[in-house]
C-alpha cells in the first residue's frame, strides 16, 4: 500500500465563549473587595447549582438544564475571583503566594478544579446527571472548608517558599479532582447497573467516562508525585523518605495503575472496575484528609 | 482466582483491623475482643489456606499445559495478574507501614510502647520499618522481574503489528469475517474517502485491485511504544533507588555558630559517620521578610514584616585544616560540595551564649568616677578568642536563663556567662549575669579576681543557634530523574494519544468500513458512526458529486 496526502481542516472558536466567565472573574478579583466574600458567594452558587442539578434527575427540562450549567459556571467564577483576590491581598500584605497553600485554599482550589473538569466532561459528553454527583462534591468541599478551615492569610513557612509550590500543588489537585470525577462516574455506573430506568447515558458510555477522567489523570498525579519528590530532594535532600503523605500518594498510584492494568490488559469492564474506582476514591480521600489531618508529616501545612 | 483474592484480601483487612483497634484504641482487651480476634484471624488463615491451594492447583494446571519449567516460569513471570497482585500487596503493606506504627524508631521505643512481647513481634516482622524489611524489598525486585518478563512476551507482537509492512491489511472477504464492518451504500469518490479519513487524523494508504480499492488508516500508533517506556522508565528509577541504597548517605549534621563538625547521624540507622570533611557555621541568621524586602531593595509594609521567611548560614568546608570552599546555604537553596549536597534543615538555640557585648571598667577608679573609670566594649563570640588591652578573652560558660534553663529555651533571656581571661600569663574566671548588681556581687565576692584590676558589666547578648543541615551524597539521582521523565513521558504518550486503526473498501457504491481503537472504543465507535453518517449525508445530498471507481 501507498500513502495519500490531500489538503484539508477548518477549525471552529465558538468554545473561546466560555472563557467570557473567567475573563470577568479575573476584573472582579481587582477591586478592594475581601476575598472571604467571593469565596462565601461561591459556596452559595454551589449550594443553589447542587439543589438544580438534583432536580434534574426529576424534570427533565431544557431550560433547567440551561440553568444549571449557568449557576455552576456562575459557581466557578466566584470561587475564581476569590483565589484571583485572595493572591491579590496576599501580595498587598507582603507575603505573596499562590491561593493553594493553606487548608482552606487547597479545599477551594479543589472543588474549583473538580467543577472545571466536570463542566468539560458535561459539555463532551452531555450528561447533566453527572452534575448531581459532582456539584454537590464540590458543595461539600467549599462548605467543609468556610466552616472548618482558617479563612486567615498567613505567610508560609519557609520551605514552602518555592517555585514548586505551584507545579506540584496544582498537578496534585488536578489529580484530586480527576479522581473525583473518575468516582462520579464509577457511582453513576453502579446506580445505573442496579436501576436500568434511571435516566442515564448507556452503561458503556459511563464506564468509558470513568475509564478516561483516570487515564487522563493518572500521568498528572505520576507527575505530581515526581515533582514532590524533586521538590523534597531540592528543600531536605531527599525524594524519598516514607513520609505519610508520600507513601498514601503511592498507594492511591499503586491503585490506580492495578486498575489501568485490569482494565486494559485484562479486559475486566462494568461493575468490578467500577467498585475498583469506589475503593480507589476511598485511598484517595485518606491521602487528601486523613494525612493532613491526623498523621502530619511534611505535609503538616494543611492542618491549620 | 480473582474471588478468592478479594477474599483474602479483605480477611486481611478485617484481621489488622481488629488487630489494630486492639493495640492502639482499647485501653483493656476483654474476652470479647479476643474472641474476634481469633475470628478474624481464623477468617485469613482459611483465606490464605484457600487462595494458596487454590493458586497452587491452578499452577500445577498451567504447568502441566507446558511441559517445560522454563516456559512455565516465564509465563508465570510475565503474567499480568502477577503483576496486579503485587502492585495491590504493595499498597497494602504500605498502608500498614504509613499509618499506626511509627517507623525507623529504635527497639526500646516498641518495647516501651507496646509492651515487651508485641514490642518484639512488631521488630521480628519488620512492621517498625515495613518499607526496607525484606519482603516489601523481596516485592519490589519480584515487580521489576515481572515488568521486564512482561515487555519481552508482549513488545515483539506489538512491533510487528504497528511498525511492520504486515500491518497493511486489505479489508477483504477473510478480514470481513473478524472486523464485521459497516456497510454503506452511498457514491462516494476515492478522494471523498481519503478526504474523509484524513480530516480525523488518519494517515492513509490505498491499494488498488480490479475495481476495489482499499483503505487503511492509522494513526497514534507510537502510543503503542508509551507502556514500554513507561516501564523502562520504572526499571531505571528502581536502579538508581538501588544505587542510593547501596552507596548513597544521608543524614543530619548539627553545627552550632562559630564552630565546625563532620558527625553525620543517620537517625534510620542509628549510626553515626565520619564526613571526610567538616561544616563550620561562621554564621547563621534569621531573615525575616522585613530584611528579605531590605536585602531585595522593596519598600514594603507588611503585617507579617516579623515572620521567618527563610533561614541561612554561611558555612566553610574544611578539608585538613584547610578552608577548600565557603558559600551560602539557605531553605530551599543547597550548597554542593562535591558530589555532596548541605541542605539548610532546622535551627534552634544551643543553650549557650552566641555573641556578647561587655563594657569593660577600671576596678579602682570606678567607686569614685564611673566616666573616667570606662575604658572601653569588647565584643566575645561563641568559639572564638577576643583581644582586648593586655587580655586575651573568651566565652567559658554561659546559660541563657540563670533561673530557669528551659526558660531560656522558650525565649525569655537572664543570661549569665563566665568570661575566660588570659592576663600577664595568668588565667582568671570572671561570671557576669545580666542585672549589674549581681554582677558586682558575684564579682566581688571572689577571691581569685582580689587581683584582677577590671569590672565587667554585661552590656548586649545574643543567644547561640544551631544550624541543622541534612547531607546527602546520593549517586543514583540522575538515574531517578532520567526515570522519571521517562515515565511521565511514556504515560502522556500511552494515555494522551490513542492508536486507532481504519480499514475501507471501496467497490461500486457501496462503502465497507471497520474500525478499532486500542483504548476509548465506545467513545470513537460514536464519534466515527457519526462521522460515517455525515460523510453519507454529504454524498447523497450532493448530486452533482463525480461517480469514479
Amino acid at each position: 500500500m501507498r500513502e495519500v496526502i490531500v489538503e484539508e481542516r477548518r477549525r471552529s472558536y465558538g468554545y473561546m465563549l466560555w472563557f467570557l466567565p473567567f475573563i470577568v472573574s479575573l476584573v472582579l478579583g481587582l477591586f478592594k473587595i475581601d476575598n472571604t466574600f467571593w469565596y462565601k458567594s461561591a459556596t452559595l452558587a454551589y449550594a443553589l447549582s447542587s439543589v438544580i442539578y438534583i432536580s434534574l434527575v426529576f424534570f427533565r427540562d431544557k431550560t433547567i438544564q440551561w440553568i444549571a450549567t449557568a449557576s455552576l459556571t456562575i459557581g466557578l467564577s466566584l470561587n475564581l475571583t476569590g483565589m484571583v483576590r485572595r493572591t491579590m491581598q496576599t501580595y498587598e500584605l507582603g507575603v505573596p503566594h499562590p491561593p493553594w497553600s493553606n487548608l482552606f485554599e487547597a479545599l477551594t482550589f479543589w472543588s474549583f478544579v473538580v467543577g472545571v473538569i466536570y463542566l468539560i466532561i458535561e459539555r463532551k459528553y452531555h450528561i447533566k446527571l453527572l452534575g448531581a454527583l459532582a456539584v454537590p462534591v464540590i458543595f461539600g468541599l467549599s462548605a467543609f472548608a468556610q466552616l472548618y478551615a482558617s479563612k486567615e492569610i498567613v505567610p508560609l513557612m519557609p520551605a514552602l517558599r518555592s517555585y514548586w509550590l505551584y507545579l506540584h500543588v496544582v498537578t496534585a489537585f488536578t489529580g484530586y479532582a480527576g479522581f473525583t470525577v473518575g468516582f462520579g462516574g464509577a457511582v453513576l455506573y453502579l446506580l445505573k447497573e442496579r436501576f436500568p430506568k434511571l435516566p442515564l447515558p448507556s452503561l458503556e458510555l459511563l464506564d468509558e467516562i470513568t475509564y478516561k477522567s483516570i487515564v487522563i489523570v493518572f500521568p498528572v498525579w505520576t507527575a505530581s508525585i515526581i515533582l514532590g519528590a524533586a521538590w523534597a530532594n531540592e528543600a531536605w535532600g531527599g525524594y524519598w523518605s516514607w513520609d505519610p503523605k508520600e507513601t498514601w500518594s503511592l498507594i492511591v498510584w499503586l491503585f490506580f495503575g492495578a486498575y489501568l492494568h485490569a482494565r486494559q490488559m485484562l479486559g475486566w469492564k462494568g461493575k468490578r472496575t467500577a467498585w475498583l474506582v469506589v475503593f480507589g476514591f476511598i485511598t484517595v480521600l485518606i491521602c487528601f484528609f486523613a494525612i493532613n489531618l491526623f498523621f502530619p508529616g511534611m505535609h503538616s501545612y494543611a492542618t491549620d | 482466582m480473582v474471588k478468592g483474592y478479594a477474599f483474602l484480601v479483605i480477611s486481611f483487612v478485617l484481621f489488622v483491623g481488629v488487630s489494630i483497634v486492639g493495640l492502639f484504641h482499647l485501653e483493656e482487651r476483654g474476652m470479647f475482643y479476643f474472641a474476634l480476634l481469633g475470628g478474624s484471624m481464623a477468617l485469613f488463615s482459611f483465606a490464605l489456606i484457600s487462595y494458596v491451594y487454590e493458586v497452587f492447583n491452578f499452577l500445577k494446571e498451567e504447568y502441566r499445559k507446558r511441559k517445560s519449567l522454563w516456559s512455565f516460569l516465564f509465563d508465570f513471570l510475565a503474567d499480568l495478574r502477577l503483576a496486579i497482585f503485587i502492585m495491590l500487596l504493595l499498597g497494602l503493606l504500605s498502608m500498614l507501614g504509613s499509618t499506626y506504627v511509627q517507623q525507623n524508631q529504635p527497639i526500646e521505643f516498641y518495647l516501651d510502647r507496646f509492651g515487651a512481647d508485641i514490642g518484639y513481634w512488631l521488630w521480628k516482622l519488620w512492621i517498625t520499618d515495613v518499607f526496607h524489611s525484606w519482603y516489601y524489598i523481596a516485592l519490589l525486585v519480584l515487580l521489576a522481574v515481572n515488568l521486564i518478563a512482561c515487555s519481552f512476551k508482549r513488545l515483539p507482537r506489538v512491533w510487528v503489528q504497528t511498525f511492520t509492512k504486515e500491518r497493511f491489511q486489505k479489508l477483504d472477504e477473510h478480514m470481513e469475517r473478524h472486523l464485521k464492518p459497516l456497510s454503506l451504500h452511498v457514491n462516494p469518490s476515492e478522494e471523498k474517502v481519503i478526504r474523509f479519513l484524513r480530516g480525523m487524523g488518519f494517515r492513509v494508504f490505498v491499494d488498488k485491485e480490479g475495481g476495489r480499492t482499499y483503505f487503511y488508516g492509522e494513526k497514534g500508533r507510537f502510543a503503542r511504544l508509551g507502556v514500554y517506556v513507561v516501564h523502562i522508565g520504572l526499571l531505571v528509577i528502581m536502579v538508581g533507588a538501588l544505587i542510593d541504597a547501596l552507596w548513597g548517605i544521608r543524614g543530619t549534621v548539627i553545627v552550632p555558630e562559630g564552630s565546625r563538625s563532620d558527625r553525620l547521624t543517620v537517625p534510620a540507622k542509628e549510626k553515626v559517620y565520619k564526613l571526610p570533611f567538616q561544616i563550620e557555621v561562621e554564621d547563621f541568621k534569621i531573615v525575616s521578610y522585613e530584611e528579605e524586602f531590605s536585602r531585595k531593595g522593596i519598600k514594603r509594609d507588611t503585617p507579617f514584616k516579623d515572620a521567618i521567611a527563610s533561614f541561612e548560614s554561611h558555612i566553610k568546608i574544611i578539608q585538613d585544616g584547610r578552608v577548600v570552599a565557603q558559600g551560602m546555604t539557605a531553605v530551599n537553596a543547597p550548597f554542593d560540595f562535591g558530589t555532596y549536597r548541605i541542605f539548610q534543615a532546622t535551627y534552634g538555640l544551643t543553650g549557650s551564649a552566641g555573641r556578647v557585648k561587655i563594657a569593660v571598667f577600671d576596678k579602682k577608679l570606678a567607686p569614685k568616677d564611673p566616666q573616667k573609670a570606662f575604658v572601653g566594649e569588647v565584643e566575645l563570640r561563641a568559639g572564638r578568642v577576643s583581644e582586648f588591652k593586655n587580655m586575651l578573652l573568651s566565652i567559658d560558660r554561659s546559660t541563657l536563663n540563670i533561673e530557669d534553663e528551659q526558660k531560656g529555651f522558650e525565649g525569655e533571656l537572664k543570661p549569665a556567662l563566665v568570661v575566660k581571661v588570659l592576663m600577664d600569663g595568668k588565667a582568671y574566671d570572671v561570671p557576669v549575669v545580666y542585672s549589674p548588681e549581681l554582677t558586682i556581687f558575684a564579682q566581688s565576692q571572689l577571691a581569685e579576681l582580689k587581683d584582677f584590676p577590671y569590672v565587667f558589666f554585661l552590656v548586649d547578648f545574643e543567644p547561640q543557634f544551631f544550624s541543622g543541615f541534612q547531607v546527602s551524597r546520593q549517586p543514583g539521582t540522575p538515574l531517578i530523574w532520567l526515570g522519571s521523565i521517562m515515565v511521565v513521558g511514556g504515560m502522556l504518550l500511552a494515555f494522551y494519544t490513542v492508536h486507532r486503526k481504519v480499514w475501507a473498501r471501496l467497490e461500486g457504491n457501496t462503502l465497507k468500513v471497520a474500525f478499532w481503537s486500542h483504548k476509548f472504543k465506545e467513545e470513537f465507535r460514536r464519534s466515527f458512526i457519526r462521522a460515517l453518517e455525515e460523510l453519507k449525508h454529504e454524498s447523497t445530498s450532493d448530486g452533482k458529486e463525480p461517480h469514479t471507481a
